[in-house]
C-alpha cells in the first residue's frame, strides 16, 4: 500500500467520523425540537384541564394519562426517525459497552421517575392555607425538569465519559428562569404553569439552536 | 508498506464494513436503498445482513415506507459503537504508520 493510498484512507475515515458527528448532532436537534413542542403543549393542556375541571383526583388522572400519551408519541416519533438511541451516544468514542449503556439508560429513567414521584408527593402533602401555596407546584415542576436535565448531563459523564455540553444550555436556561415561573405563580398558579410551559419550550429551543450553530459552524466555516 | 488492520471477524469483511458505514451515517435504510447504494445482489446483501443481525450489530424489521411494505435495516447501539471503534482503530494505525514515514522534501 502506498503512502498516498494510506493518506486517502485516513482522510476518508476522518470524513466518515465527521459525518457521524453531524448525524448525531442532527439527532440531538430533532430530540430537542420535539421536546420544545411536547413540553409547552403538555403543560398548556395540563393548565387547561385544571382550569376546566378544577383541582380534583379526576383532573390529576386525566393529566397523567395525557402526559403518558405525549411521551409515547415522542418515543414513536423518535423510533420512526431512527433517532432514539443516538442522543445518549453523542460525543461517544470511549470504551462504552452495551451493558454499561443499558445500565446508564436505566439510571436515567429512574432519575425522572424519582423526580416526578417527588413532585407528585409534594403536590399531595403541600399546605393549602399558606400565602405561598400557589408558587410551589409550578416552581417545583420547573426545578424538577432542571434537576432532571442536570442529572442527564452528570450520569453519562460519570459512567461513559460522555460530555453532552449542549444540555448545559437547557440547565442554565431552566434554572435562570425559575424565579420568573415563581413570580408568575404568585399571581396565579395556572399562569405559573403557562409560564413554565413557555420556559421549557424556550430552553429546548435554545439548546436546538446551540446544536444548529455547531452544525453550521462545521459545514460553512471549518470544512 | 504493510499495514496491520485491527482484527474483527464481522467488520473485517469489506462488504459488511461498507453496510455498517452506510448505516452509521443514515441510521436506517431499506433493503433496496442499501442494495442500490452498495451495488450488491439481493442474495449477497441478504447473507451479509443475516450475519450482522446474528452479531447484534443491526436490526431487521418489516415496515411500511411510502405505503409499500419494505424491509428496514437499523443499526443497533452495539453496532454503532463497534463500527466507530473499528474505524477509529484503523485511523490510529494509519496515523502511527504515517508518523514513521519521513516527510518528502
Amino acid at each position: 500500500m502506498s503512502e498516498d493510498e494510506l493518506k486517502r484512507i485516513y482522510e476518508a475515515i476522518i470524513r466518515v467520523e465527521k459525518l457521524v458527528e453531524l448525524s448525531d448532532a442532527y439527532s440531538a436537534i430533532v430530540n430537542y425540537l420535539l421536546w420544545a413542542v411536547i413540553a409547552p403543549v403538555g403543560a398548556l393542556l395540563s393548565a387547561i384541564f385544571y382550569i376546566i375541571l378544577g383541582p380534583q383526583l379526576l383532573t390529576g388522572i386525566i393529566v397523567l394519562l395525557m402526559w403518558f400519551f405525549l411521551i409515547i408519541m415522542y418515543w414513536i416519533a423518535l423510533k420512526f426517525m431512527g433517532k432514539a438511541s443516538r442522543a445518549l451516544l453523542l460525543h461517544r468514542l470511549g470504551e462504552e459497552r452495551k451493558a454499561i449503556i443499558k445500565n446508564v439508560k436505566r439510571k436515567m429513567a429512574m432519575v425522572w421517575i424519582l423526580l416526578f414521584s417527588l413532585y407528585a408527593v409534594l403536590s399531595i402533602i403541600m399546605p393549602v392555607d399558606v400565602w405561598y401555596f400557589r408558587i410551589i407546584p409550578p416552581t417545583a415542576l420547573c426545578l424538577v425538569v432542571a434537576t432532571g436535565n442536570l442529572l442527564m448531563y452528570l450520569i453519562p459523564r460519570k459512567y461513559l465519559g460522555i460530555r453532552r455540553s449542549e444540555i448545559k444550555v437547557t440547565i442554565i436556561t431552566l434554572y435562570a428562569l425559575t424565579p420568573v415561573v415563581a413570580l408568575a405563580s404568585l399571581r396565579d398558579m395556572y399562569l405559573g404553569y403557562m409560564v413554565f410551559a413557555a420556559v421549557v419550550g424556550i430552553s429546548y429551543l435554545c439548546t436546538a439552536l446551540y446544536m444548529l450553530n455547531y452544525m453550521f459552524k462545521y459545514i460553512f466555516i471549518e470544512r | 508498506m504493510e499495514v496491520k488492520i485491527p482484527k474483527d471477524d464481522m467488520l473485517g469483511n469489506p462488504t459488511r464494513l461498507s453496510i455498517m458505514l452506510h448505516l452509521l451515517i443514515v441510521n436506517r435504510a431499506t433493503f433496496s436503498d442499501l442494495q442500490k447504494a452498495l451495488n450488491l445482489t439481493p442474495g449477497n446483501l441478504d447473507s451479509h445482513l443475516r450475519k450482522l443481525e446474528k452479531a447484534s450489530l443491526i436490526r431487521i424489521r418489516k415496515g411500511i415506507v411510502g405505503l409499500k411494505p419494505r424491509t428496514i435495516i437499523m443499526i443497533t447501539d452495539e453496532g454503532y459503537v463497534r463500527t466507530l471503534n473499528y474505524i477509529r482503530s484503523i485511523r490510529e494505525t494509519i496515523e502511527k504508520v504515517l508518523s514513521t514515514i519521513e516527510p518528502k522534501h
